[in-house]
């Protein structure tokens, strides 16, 4: 897929940029801002992920990923180290040790460092096998662990912030409640010159047309209808029926009948900004402007996507509930109701159910989203960050 | 030679008697992981949501059938609530199966501190019921290996020399390596033998020991802690190593990859998330 660069036309939105709202972080070489700082322990394949977990266990503050990436067998090489590299340098990362099993492995560090990320490398055969290479990569993860201890916050502003717009365990609520909610928060953060990534494509069929009319040119109303209607045509062409998936069981019991019912009440977390913009799955988001990108609905892999194409914060709207995370960007989980924030109170951080009751506006919901976003971008932790949820997963479309 | 294992009331015979936590979905995955501390084996993995099709039941059945699994002593299912591979579906049909089996559900238990808390109370009680068993005798017979590559080159004097000892070997009908560990035990493999091709490192598997074999000797000499076996020498030879290695590893050896820790698990997907 082409990537469409983004930009908002001036005054498209009628809104002024928010002014009252601060964000600090770390700015990187490249000019962006890190909400974090992490040191990341990435494996370069599936059977580095053990080395890679006991690493990061044996050194504070040091943080993990397991995948299953296959090295020489991979069937979709491209896609993974797009995957691999953009969450490396996502700039909530502050340096990165890849595990390797042989010197060749070495290329992800190597690729990580053109890209202007502190990085060091350590390979199993190098080390007899994961004890010894578990031993050695602890020193190095040490090293760049007191690099990272040196590196401190500085201003920044809500044009420096990428947001990831994310729904799971959708119910009938969710489009009426949270992600209008979320929609204006986006709405304020892109006229502040900030940019917001919506994504989950099989979520968005049905609200295809809608979207691709708030396209900023022709070019990207087609990139807009080729994204969602290429991921249907894809499932046709598996022969399954994407109803078995979507909606989900758990949408159904929460009062939602249709893929097309999920699909409008899920695109209202992009507001009604122009659509800026298409990308591919981890592709660079770096202009400001709502962004289509193209995802699975699978909540992993698409916060894995958005978080690997710069995202430094999610906004993660839910209706029945979900304790998930990134391991690397804070995930703001808000609720589609009260009932719900009050059950799985140390999973959500926010509730959108005052809408429904009538004690809250959408626009102050809005305005409160954006401020809870920028809290956790200034450092306070969210409900997953304190549960020490880290979940990834690699996404494929292709699987041999 | 003699074997030792953990009868099961359906005649077959655990290699381990391990605690299994398995969550029905990514999303319950790190709750799970949690519950299962150091004593309890977590199946970590990304799936069990977006899935569609016959993906979406082949997934069902691994997680079924690596739960009732010979080598596994009782179950703690950690469902989300809302999953595609619904958690109360699955713990009924590894219940169905014979298997000792629990749920809890992450949305059922009022969120994930509150299920850790209950979760680590049922898997302290499957961990105290575990350790009441004892291995008995066993014999050749009641061994089924798996083999993660049929093309390997001793794959040949391999199924001849397990005919022989009367154990039963079983293949992947599709795919190879990690991807197929899965598969392999649900069709009732105790211990695999791994083929790890030239440049991979080898890998273990949540419920099922492993003998790792390196394909390429420069391999096996870089990672020598890794490895199980290299496979230098006649075909007949490596064979016998191979079944002289299933046979301790069955019978309560630990394997490379258990010594390192290594309970992974890989789902062969068949194809991609929605």
């Amino acid at each position: 897929m082409t990537v469409v660069p983004g930009g908002v036309p001036p005054g498209a939105l009628g809104l002024g940029p928010v002014r009252d709202v601060q964000v600090s972080g770390f700015r990187r070489p490249d000019g962006r801002l890190g909400v974090r700082d992490h040191l990341l322990v990435l494996p370069a394949r599936g059977s580095a992920s053990l080395a890679a977990a006991r690493i990061a266990a044996a050194v504070p503050g040091a943080v993990a990923v397991a995948h299953d990436a296959r090295g020489a067998a991979e069937p979709e090489p491209e896609r993974i180290a797009r995957t691999l590299v953009g969450f490396g340098t996502n700039p909530n990362v502050g340096a990165v040790l890849v595990v390797g099993v042989r010197a060749d492995d070495a290329w992800l560090a190597d690729a990580l460092r053109d890209a202007g990320q502190r990085s060091a490398f350590v390979a199993l055969a190098e080390h007899r096998g994961t004890d010894g290479a578990v031993a050695a990569g602890a020193v190095l993860a040490a090293r760049l662990a007191a690099d990272l201890a040196r590196d401190v916050r500085s201003p920044g502003s809500l044009a420096d912030v990428v947001l990831g717009l994310e729904c799971g365990g959708s119910d009938a609520l969710s489009g009426i409640t949270a992600n209008p909610g979320l929609g204006v928060a986006s709405d304020l953060l892109v006229a502040s010159g900030g940019a917001s990534i919506l994504a989950e494509t099989p979520e968005l069929i049905g609200a295809e047309e809608a979207l691709a009319a708030r396209a900023v040119s022709p070019e990207v109303a087609a990139s807009v209808r080729r994204a969602i209607l290429g991921f249907e045509s894809a499932i046709r062409g598996l022969g399954v029926d994407v109803r078995g998936a979507q909606p989900s069981p758990g949408n159904q019991a929460g009062g939602l009948t249709t893929i097309e019912e999920k699909a409008l009440g899920s695109a209202k977390k992009g507001g009604a900004a122009p659509v800026s913009g298409v990308v591919d799955f981890a592709e660079q988001v770096r202009a400001p402007g709502l962004f289509v990108m193209d995802t699975p609905g699978h909540d992993i892999e698409q916060m894995v996507g958005m978080v690997a194409g710069g995202a430094q914060v999610v906004a993660f709207t839910t209706g029945r509930g979900t304790p998930t995370g990134s391991p690397i960007a804070p995930c703001v989980k808000i609720s589609t109701s009260t009932e719900l924030y009050d059950r799985l109170a140390g999973d959500i951080d926010l509730d959108a159910g005052g809408v429904l009751t009538g004690t809250e506006s959408l626009e102050r919901l809005g305005a409160r989203i954006l401020a809870a976003i920028a809290d956790v971008c200034n450092g306070r932790l969210t409900a997953s960050e304190r549960q020490g949820n880290r979940e990834f997963a690699l996404s494929r479309t292709v699987y041999s | 030679m003699t074997l030792s294992g953990y009868a099961r009331p359906d005649g077959t015979i655990g290699a381990r008697n391990h605690v299994l936590v398995l969550p029905s979905v990514v999303c319950s995955a790190h709750v799970a992981e949690r519950i299962a501390g150091t004593d309890a084996v977590a199946i970590g993995h990304p799936h069990g949501c977006g899935q569609v099709g016959a993906d979406a039941i082949h997934a069902a059945e691994v997680f079924a059938g690596i739960a009732a699994h010979p080598n596994v002593a009782g179950v703690l299912v950690v469902g989300l609530g809302c999953e595609t591979v619904q958690g109360t579906e699955l713990a009924a049909e590894i219940g169905a199966r014979g298997q000792l089996v629990e749920l809890l559900t992450v949305q059922g238990s009022g969120g994930s501190a509150r299920t850790v808390e209950r979760g680590r109370t049922v898997v302290g009680q499957l961990l105290a019921r575990a350790a009441s068993q004892h291995r008995t005798a066993a014999g050749d017979d009641q061994l089924v290996l798996g083999l993660d590559d049929s093309a390997a080159p001793f794959a040949p004097v391999l199924r001849d020399a397990a005919t022989a000892a009367r154990m039963r070997l079983v293949e992947p009908h599709a795919g190879t390596g990690p991807q197929v560990h899965a598969d392999l035990a649900v069709r009732g493999a105790q211990v695999i033998v791994s083929w790890c091709p030239p440049g991979e490192a080898p890998r273990g598997f949540a419920v099922c020991p492993v003998v790792a074999v390196a394909a390429d000797a420069d391999d096996f000499a870089a990672m020598p802690d890794d490895f199980d076996l290299g496979s230098d020498g006649p075909l007949d030879a490596v064979a016998a190593r191979i079944l002289a290695s299933a046979r301790a590893v069955f019978s309560g050896e630990p394997s490379a990859a258990e010594r390192r820790g290594a309970h992974e698990f890989e789902l062969r997907r068949l194809t991609r998330s929605m």
